[in-house]
C-alpha cells in the first residue's frame, strides 16, 4: 500500500487529527509527524505511545505546592534541608524547573497554574491562590517571593495576592528586574531599562 | 514648490510594510518564543500579527509590547497574519500598571475594544477614545462615570447608539418619569408602551435617565464627568443599563467584568 493510499485511512486521518490539538502544531506539522511514525519502526511507536500513557497515569499534582511529580507530596515539598519559611509562588511548573536549575534557591514553591487573565475569562478563583493563603495561615513561613511573569497580567497576579497577604505578618517580595546576562545596553526596551536603573546596586 | 514626503508618509505607501500607532489589547504565547497579539491601530482598525521571539528575555519586542502600551509599530504584511518588525513605546500609562483596580479598568476597555473593533476596518473616533481614556485612567479623578462615557461613546462609533429622548416604540417625546430600556430595540420606551412590549427591559428611573442623558452629552473633557457625584444607587442602574445593552449586542458576557466588580469591591 502506498503512503498515498495510506493517508486516505481513517487511522492515519485520526492521527493527524490527534496531533494537531497539541499547542503549536499546525495540520502540515501534524502530518508530517504522522507519516515520521508511519516509516518508524514498531518499538519507536511502542515507545512513544508507552511515553504519553505512562505520564497520564502516573503524573499528579502536589497536594502541598501544586508542582507536578510523580509521588504525593513531591521531591521539593518532601526534602527535609529546605527552607520551609520561604515559598516562591510561580505561574507554571516550567518555572519551578527554571528557578531549580539556578541552584540559587532553597526554599519552597507554590504553582498558581496561570495568571488572572480577566479579557480571557480568568479569574483568582480559577487558580491556585486559596490554597496559597491556606499555607499561609499557620505562621511558619516568614517570606513569599512573587515569582509570577514580569508582564501586566503576571503584575495583577502579584498585587491581587499581595493585597491577600498584607493582613499576615508575612515579609512579600519581588525577583529583581533589569538587564539580560550577556545583553546590549543599547537593545533593552525603555521599561527594563527603567527598572534596572530603579533596582541599581552599590558596585 | 516641492511637494514634501514625510518618512512616515513614505512608509504608510509601502505595499509590504506600514507603519501605524496601536494599543495592545490583548496577547497569548504562539510557538516556542512568539506573541500572537491584537493590536487596535489608528490606520487598520483591530489587526492580529506575530511578534517573533518576543518571550525572550532578552527580545526588546517584549517588554515594549506589554497590554495596554501605546505603541508606534513597523509592520510586515503577512499571507495569513501580519508580523511586527519594530515597535517603540509612546505611553506605558505607568500609573495604571502601578495599581490593581486601574489594570482590571483598563483590561476592561480593551476587551470592549477588542470586541467591538472590526478587524481591518479603520475606526479613529474609536482608537482615539481608548487612547484618551486610558489618559484619563493614567491620572487622577477617574471614576465610575468615565467608564460609562466610554461605553457610551464606544457604543457612538459602533453604531450602536442609544436612543434616549423619544420612545422607540411610539416615538413620542420621552417624559421625566420612570420607564424602562429594551436592549433589543436599542433605546428607551415610555411607560405606557411599556406594557405592551413582551421584549426584555431594564427600567430605567428619572435620576437614572438624566444621569444617562448627561453621560451621552458629555464630549470626553476632563471636567464633563469624572469629578461630578452621583449617589451610588443611580451609578449601579445606569451601569446595569450599559452592560446589559453592551452584552446583548456582544451576545456573551463581558469576561473581564468579573474581576472588575471583584477589585472594585475591595479584593
Amino acid at each position: 500500500m502506498s503512503l498515498e493510499n495510506a493517508s486516505e485511512t481513517p487511522q492515519v486521518k485520526r492521527l493527524v487529527e490527534e496531533f494537531s490539538r497539541l499547542p503549536g502544531i499546525g495540520p502540515k506539522t501534524a502530518q508530517r509527524l504522522t507519516y515520521y511514525l508511519i516509516r518508524s519502526s514498531v518499538e519507536q511507536s511502542e515507545s512513544l505511545a508507552s511515553a504519553v500513557l505512562s505520564i497520564k497515569k502516573s503524573i499528579v499534582l502536589c497536594t502541598v505546592c501544586f508542582h507536578i511529580t510523580e509521588k504525593d507530596p513531591c521531591g521539593i515539598c518532601a526534602e527535609e534541608t529546605r527552607d520551609s519559611g520561604r515559598i516562591c509562588v510561580v505561574e507554571e511548573p516550567l518555572d519551578v524547573i527554571a528557578l531549580e536549575r539556578t541552584g540559587s534557591f532553597d526554599g519552597l514553591y507554590h504553582v498558581l497554574h496561570g495568571a488572572i487573565s480577566p479579557i480571557n475569562g480568568i479569574g483568582p478563583a480559577d487558580l491556585q491562590i486559596n490554597s496559597l493563603i491556606e499555607r499561609l495561615t499557620d505562621g511558619s513561613v516568614k517570606e513569599v517571593i512573587l515569582a509570577t511573569n514580569p508582564n501586566l497580567e503576571g503584575e495583577a497576579t502579584s498585587m491581587y495576592i499581595n493585597n491577600l497577604i498584607s493582613g499576615m505578618d508575612i515579609l512579600v517580595t519581588r525577583p529583581a528586574r533589569g538587564l539580560p546576562v550577556g545583553g546590549d545596553l543599547e537593545y533593552a526596551d525603555e521599561a527594563t531599562l527603567g527598572r534596572a536603573l530603579e533596582g541599581r546596586q552599590t558596585f | 514648490m516641492n511637494e514634501v514626503i514625510y518618512l512616515t508618509d513614505a512608509y504608510t505607501m509601502n505595499n509590504r510594510n506600514y507603519q501605524t500607532k496601536a494599543i495592545v489589547l490583548k496577547q497569548r504565547p504562539m510557538g516556542e518564543a512568539n506573541r500572537l497579539l491584537t493590536l487596535y491601530t489608528e490606520t487598520s482598525g483591530k489587526i492580529s500579527a506575530i511578534a517573533r521571539g518576543s518571550r525572550k528575555p532578552g527580545s526588546k519586542l517584549g517588554g515594549n509590547l506589554e497590554l495596554l502600551n501605546l505603541v508606534e509599530v513597523s509592520l510586515g504584511r503577512g499571507r495569513n497574519l501580519d508580523h511586527i518588525n519594530e515597535c517603540s513605546v509612546i505611553d506605558r500609562y505607568r500609573y495604571v500598571r502601578e495599581d490593581l483596580a486601574k489594570i482590571a479598568h483598563g483590561l476592561y476597555l480593551a476587551e470592549l475594544c477588542e470586541v467591538f473593533g472590526e478587524e481591518r476596518s479603520s475606526n479613529p473616533g474609536l482608537f482615539r477614545l481608548l487612547k484618551d481614556t486610558l489618559v484619563r485612567l493614567n491620572g487622577e479623578n477617574f471614576s465610575d462615570l468615565v467608564l460609562r462615557e466610554f461605553e457610551m461613546r464606544l457604543l457612538l462609533h459602533c453604531g450602536f447608539y442609544p436612543e434616549l429622548n423619544e420612545c422607540v416604540e411610539c416615538r413620542d417625546k420621552l417624559q421625566p418619569k420612570m420607564c424602562a430600556f429594551v436592549p433589543s430595540f436599542g433605546g428607551a420606551i415610555c411607560s405606557g408602551c411599556e406594557s405592551e412590549i413582551g421584549e426584555f427591559k431594564v427600567k430605567l428611573s428619572v435620576p437614572g435617565m438624566k444621569l444617562l442623558r448627561h453621560v451621552q452629552r458629555s464630549n470626553g473633557s476632563q471636567s464633563e464627568v469624572g469629578v461630578i457625584r452621583v449617589p451610588q444607587e443611580v451609578s449601579n442602574e445606569i451601569q446595569n443599563v450599559l452592560k446589559t445593552y453592551l452584552e446583548f449586542i456582544m451576545e456573551k458576557k463581558i469576561k473581564s467584568a468579573t474581576f472588575l466588580d471583584l477589585v472594585s469591591n475591595g479584593n
